[in-house]
């Protein structure tokens, strides 16, 4: 993906946020619906744990 | 991820929820948020599908050629309420993103 990209190879600006639940290492389970109306998410895939940026 | 933790009060302010996903495990998350000296937001464990989540975001290195094949770029979005994207940033894999750019998207919402 080039740098500074603005998009998502399924992605947009714009587009409605596909829907997901996933495990917490806080030890629930966490969906992106749990938050609509309430409050904005900002997500941050990261490449891998231990990394250091 | 650690950044994102010292700006906590800042993420709150703008009633902004912080999500970190990568490919790993929830052992390896926890193991991790913990030698950082804990994570009050969480990891998610995007790890089984191996990176569904990152696959249906177009996130996912899928390429064999790529450093760091099967994980996923290193992504930011912004989703609002409505359940809308709002921002998308992909930085390179080896960059830290500059926060403040992130800040005054949120502070549009």
């Amino acid at each position: 993906m080039p740098k500074g990209a603005t998009a998502t190879r399924t992605l947009a600006v714009g587009d409605r946020a596909p829907d997901f639940t996933l495990a917490s290492h806080l030890g629930d389970e966490v969906s992106l619906g749990q938050f609509a109306g309430k409050q904005h998410v900002f997500i941050a895939f990261y490449p891998l744990d231990w990394t250091p940026v | 991820m650690p950044s994102y933790e010292d700006e906590k009060a800042r993420f709150e302010g703008y009633d902004t929820q912080v999500l970190g996903i990568s490919v790993d495990s929830v052992h390896s998350h926890r193991a991790w948020a913990e030698s950082l000296g804990g994570l009050s937001f969480p990891l998610l464990s995007d790890f089984y599908p191996h990176g569904r989540v990152a696959q249906t975001y177009g996130v996912l290195r899928e390429n064999p050629e790529l450093e760091n094949y099967g994980a996923t770029e290193r992504a930011l979005l912004v989703i609002d309420k409505g359940g809308v994207v709002r921002f998308i940033d992909i930085h390179p894999i080896d960059e830290q993103p500059d926060n403040e750019e992130l800040f005054a998207i949120l502070r549009k919402l």
